[in-house]
């Protein structure tokens, strides 16, 4: 039988330290660093190709409809939003401030998060996804005026496949998120009530 | 004093305990490396808020605290208590005796709440009553009362698995 004390003396015996060293740790944080500048200029300039092209196509065409125009403003605001929605996670992500909190507090912080994350991985997502939808088929109604009708019909097709794929995969993706966000939220909220006692 | 200099010092003061702190929680030497890792970033990352900070180490333990809470989040408990079990069992045969009772300890603590998981490593690494209460933001009169409980759980599980 052993009482804690005994069990205090096991504790300081033990060889168990760190395989880390003071170096490992300065090049952790030299690479942690590299790695999210360099997805966060990828995915920036990502987005901003794809908006310079949108600004090329409605410079370099002159007689268009109204409704290309909205499309390509409609397409242009989706990059923008994508591009801001980005920063925004990366900038939440990257201050660590919240981890200075009393854990109870962090806790809170983690199911806000969680919270945030599931609106914009699933219904601002879906939101965005219509958009892009909706300027593919004004863009095509100048298609069809000025093209030949075969290649406004592949073009509606493709639009269409692609807007009925991204909903039946959004359709898996909610309920699969939905079920993580409750274990989560669940699991988060029962450390919450251990610090709470 | 220079970042990396104070850094360095900063490191070599707390990484051991630190790393007690994640293996406690975690009962496995990779995660509690990985965790260990990721909250001397987060110091480095606020390094400059702690400059005029009398007790850094109360700071760094909440950091590596708050850092295991969101560990959680990923690592499913079952998994992590099947694999603290496959420790004891494979690695028993090359450890001594001393280390045999060390890695007993830890598989006891893997049978705590995490909280209490938290707690009982910091009383085991002796840092003041007032220090924990900061750290986990729990009063100091709760503390004292989950702090006898825990050492007498904690005591209960050793003795019940040792005799075995």
């Amino acid at each position: 039988m052993k009482d804690f004390d005994a069990l205090k003396d096991i504790w300081h015996s033990q060889a168990a330290a760190p395989k880390l060293g003071y170096d490992d740790i300065l090049k952790g944080i030299r690479k942690s660093r590299s790695n999210f500048a360099n997805k966060l200029l990828f995915e920036t300039l990502g987005a901003l190709i794809a908006s310079v092209l949108f600004i090329l196509i409605w410079i370099n065409s002159p007689s268009m409809m109204w409704t290309t125009h909205l499309s390509l403003l409609v397409f242009l605001i989706c990059c923008f939003y994508y591009l801001f929605v980005q920063f925004k996670d990366y900038r939440s992500i990257s201050n660590s401030e919240h981890l200075l909190k009393v854990p109870r507090e962090y806790i809170e912080y983690l199911k806000k998060y969680r919270r945030n994350r599931y609106v914009l991985n699933t219904s601002k997502y879906l939101v965005y996804s219509i958009f892009i939808g909706l300027a593919f088929g004004l863009y095509f109604i100048e298609i069809y005026f000025s093209s030949p009708l075969w290649q406004t019909l592949l073009g509606l097709f493709a639009a269409a496949i692609w807007f009925i794929m991204c909903w039946f995969i959004m359709r898996i993706y909610i309920r699969k998120e939905q079920e993580k966000l409750s274990d989560m939220i669940e699991e988060l909220e029962r450390l919450e009530k251990q610090f709470g006692e | 004093m220079n970042k990396e200099a104070l850094f360095k010092e900063i490191f070599k003061a707390n990484s051991k305990k630190i790393y007690h702190l994640c293996y406690g929680y975690t009962g496995d030497d990779d995660a509690a490396n990985d965790l260990m890792q990721e909250t001397f970033l987060k110091v480095w990352q606020n390094l400059d808020k702690f400059r005029n900070q009398a007790m850094i180490s109360t700071w760094i333990y909440r950091i590596a605290v708050n850092t295991c809470l969101s560990w959680l989040r990923v690592e499913k408990r079952q998994a992590k208590d099947e694999l603290t079990d496959k420790i004891i069992e494979t690695k028993g045969e090359e450890i001594s005796e001393k280390n045999e009772q060390v890695a007993l300890l830890y598989k006891c603590i893997s049978k705590l709440e995490e909280t209490e998981r938290i707690i009982i490593s910091m009383v085991l690494d002796e840092l003041p009553y007032a220090e924990i209460a900061e750290i986990s933001g729990v009063s100091e009169g709760n503390l004292r009362v989950k702090i006898h409980r825990i050492k007498h759980k904690l005591t209960e599980i050793y003795n019940r698995y040792e005799r075995f």
